[in-house]
């Protein structure tokens, strides 16, 4: 079995809403000076799901995949620490602002060059844009079954079988390999790298591929080729209002409660 | 050679690794703190994680089970755990003593402590100071002779951090006393032992010393007795400990200043945090006030310099440079860095006003664990000393 996990190198979501910048005539973000950027926090969890696939196979190959610049190298590493085997960067001009469709192209022309992949583990979102489509767009583009939002992996016999969370509980999914899925945090806390295993995971080699590599080219990568338009990006105003209800006793609180959403004639 | 001031990649993920194995305790933090506290021990579960993410193994060898990944990389670790509010309990006295084994060990030693030091299964303390020598190592008393395969040890230690939970104890005697160098007219520095002392030996009376300090670690005044030490266990060569022990000090210093500059950083980035948000005049946060934002601008200029010093000082350490080289990087690490993890903290309390009085925010226990650092390892008159005399080649007063 060969897994590739992709891993998107995104801004520290632990740093205040309030220290990024937002131009709204350009529609960028700006994130604040120093902040050194993380892995998205889903996917440390496919990363977490890969590794938990290794325990009971140590067969099993673990690639880990990341789009973007240079740097994200470091998120790389971050995943070769947590006990993955490679490193592939996808890396080059042309991905620099990519829409979601886009994405998914490159990602997918990355898993067909890779040839053995048989499963692709993805976060449920990516923790910066909250899109969510990298991982169905992959398996759309590589006619692969896509199982999304699990929270339990599992391979026997070269067949899949997850749980997915759902509103109400969880509904379990089989399906055969090659198949893509997408991960969510009910997986549970993602293993931390060990220092030994960061001292290891220097040595492991991180192969770097650019768009020629995957036969892609500015006319499927341009500005001109996306599907998606960005109409305006902006701080939301918040002008929630908090109103705490009275009472001696929970009951008067309560019957307080019901009296208000009444009155705003929400029951 | 081109001056370099970045971390490695390998370095930089140690932050990020001892950050995401602290993660899961953070939600529960109040409550193992406050626990440790009532049962006068440090969480046993936390030690092991440490020694999992490998705090333990930084200074251990590979073929011995560390991960070698040296002082810089266990600074860093050091770091990250007092920024979260957690303390590395025994990890600073073990850093030390593994730096003295893996330097000064025989090689059965090394394959005895090592392995077991790495994978956090014995926790180590050391014992130097004496009730009549504490800034003045010279003056120890503890008596060490030589009974066929043993030393039998006599006399006593103060302020010893953490026997009850060590399984080893470092201890520094004298295998020729006071009185004998006199009469042979050798200098005080000689005559100085390491042990590898068995806590759990007969001989050993300890009683605990009330120190009120947050951190779960308990100081205790000892009496050896007639107290049975292998032969085996002595660290490096009998009457001449005294350079093991110096150069093993200089890790401890360089790790106390880690602990104070993630201390620092904590209390800076909640009094900035509160300093932007607290308004008390119209609708002007106290942070636009020169009063309140220079003195935090201040804590950030020093944090950044001591930290500075202490990468230094651990890269010079990492790379086997000469131990006086060392020690004066290190003592200066330690100088900054205390005196800048009290100021932070002060701050933090002045910004936060009445609040910066609760317990709720926690900055008065950090300030005592804080404050300990100008004293101990070493205090801030002895690094002005061995600056005044090492570096400045002034005349030593005493
Ligand atoms: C919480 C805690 C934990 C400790 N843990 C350990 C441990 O695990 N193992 C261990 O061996 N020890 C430990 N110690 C002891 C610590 O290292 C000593 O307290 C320290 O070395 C100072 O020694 P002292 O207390 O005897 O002070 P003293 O030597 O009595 O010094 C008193 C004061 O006089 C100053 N002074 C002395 N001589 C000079 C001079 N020539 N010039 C200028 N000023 C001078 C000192 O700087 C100090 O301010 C611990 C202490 C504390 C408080
Ligand atoms: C142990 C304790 C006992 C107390 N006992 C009593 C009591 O018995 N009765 C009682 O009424 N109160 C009591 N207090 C409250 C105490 O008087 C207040 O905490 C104090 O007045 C500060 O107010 P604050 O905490 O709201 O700080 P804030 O007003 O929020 O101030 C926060 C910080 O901003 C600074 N700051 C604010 N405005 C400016 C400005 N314009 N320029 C520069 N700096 C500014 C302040 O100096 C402070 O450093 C007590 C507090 C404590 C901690």
């Amino acid at each position: 079995m060969h897994i590739i996990v992709c891993v998107k190198q995104v801004q520290d979501w632990d740093i205040p809403p309030s220290s990024f910048k937002i131009d709204e005539a350009t529609k960028v973000v700006t994130p604040p000076a120093g902040v050194a950027p993380v892995p998205s926090q889903f996917d440390t969890i496919g990363v977490e799901a890969a590794m938990r696939l290794k325990d009971n196979d140590p067969d099993a190959k673990v690639t880990i995949m990341s789009m973007g610049p240079e740097g994200a190298r470091d998120v790389i590493k971050h995943s070769l620490a947590m006990g993955a085997d490679e490193g592939l960067l996808l890396t080059d001009p042309l991905f620099e602002d990519l829409d979601w469709y886009q994405v998914a192209l490159v990602l997918s022309a990355a898993v067909k060059k890779a040839e053995d992949a048989n499963l692709v583990i993805c976060g449920r979102q990516a923790v910066d844009w909250d899109m969510g489509v990298s991982g169905s767009g992959i398996a759309e583009l590589l006619d692969w079954p896509a199982l999304t939002i699990c929270k339990d992996v599992q391979v026997s016999d070269g067949t899949l079988s997850v749980e997915r969370v759902l509103m109400d509980g969880y509904e379990t999914v089989e399906a055969a390999l090659p198949a893509v899925v997408t991960v969510s945090n009910e997986l549970g806390e993602p293993r931390y790298p060990k220092l030994q295993q960061i001292m290891q995971a220097a040595k492991k080699q991180v192969t770097v591929w650019s768009a020629a590599d995957l036969g892609l080219d500015a006319s499927q990568l341009g500005a001109d080729a996306r599907k998606l338009t960005l109409e305006r990006l902006y701080v939301p105003v918040s002008d929630v209002e908090c109103l705490i209800m009275e009472g001696d006793t929970p009951e008067e609180k309560a019957q307080n409660l019901a009296k208000a959403l009444a009155e705003a004639k929400l029951i | 050679m081109p001056l370099d001031f970045e971390l490695s990649d390998e370095q930089k993920l140690v932050r990020t690794a001892v950050k995401t194995m602290l993660a899961k305790y953070l939600p529960r933090q109040k409550e193992i703190l406050a626990q440790s506290r009532a049962e006068k021990r440090f969480p046993e579960e936390l030690w092991q994680e440490y020694a999992n993410v490998g705090l333990t193994g930084c200074l251990v060898p590979e073929k011995y089970g560390g991960n070698n990944m040296g002082l810089v990389a266990l600074a860093l670790g050091f770091e990250e755990v007092t920024y979260s509010g957690f303390s590395p309990g025994l990890l600073l006295v073990i850093a030390m003593d593994t730096a003295c084994i893996v330097r000064n060990g025989t090689e059965e030693q090394k394959q005895r402590f090592l392995p077991k030091i790495a994978d956090g299964s014995w926790k180590l303390c050391f014992a130097v100071t004496e009730p009549n020598a504490g800034t003045n190592t010279f003056n120890i008393e503890t008596a060490a002779k030589r009974d066929g395969d043993s030393y039998i040890l006599n006399g006593q230690k103060t302020f010893i951090s953490g026997v009850d939970s060590a399984d080893y104890m470092l201890v520094v005697a004298r295998t020729t006393s006071l009185e004998e160098l006199k009469e042979q007219g050798k200098p005080k520095s000689f005559g100085m032992s390491l042990f590898l002392v068995d806590t759990k030996s007969k001989g050993i009376e300890m009683h605990d010393i009330a120190i009120p300090l947050s951190e779960e670690l308990n100081q205790f005044q000892l009496f050896f007795d007639d107290l049975q030490v292998p032969a085996d266990n002595l660290v490096g060569e009998e009457d001449n400990g005294i350079m093991a022990m110096f150069n093993s000090l200089n890790p401890e210093r360089i790790l106390a200043a880690a602990i104070c500059i993630g201390m620092a950083e904590s209390a800076l980035n909640k009094a900035v945090a509160y300093a932007g948000e607290r308004r008390v005049f119209k609708d002007t946060p106290i942070g636009a006030y020169q009063s309140i934002a220079h003195p935090l601008a201040e804590v950030k200029i020093a944090l950044e310099a001591a930290r500075l010093m202490t990468y230094k000082a651990a890269w010079a350490f990492d790379n086997g440079h000469n131990p006086l080289e060392v020690g004066s990087y290190a003592n200066m690490a330690k100088f900054m860095a205390a005196d800048l993890a009290v100021k932070a903290i002060d701050h933090a309390i002045e910004t936060h006003g009445g609040l910066g009085f609760t317990e709720e925010v926690g900055l008065i226990s950090q300030w005592s664990g804080a404050r300990l650092f100008k004293t101990a390892p070493v205090s801030r008159e002895m690094i002005l000393n061995y600056v005044a005399e090492q570096n400045l080649g002034l005349p030593k007063s005493y």
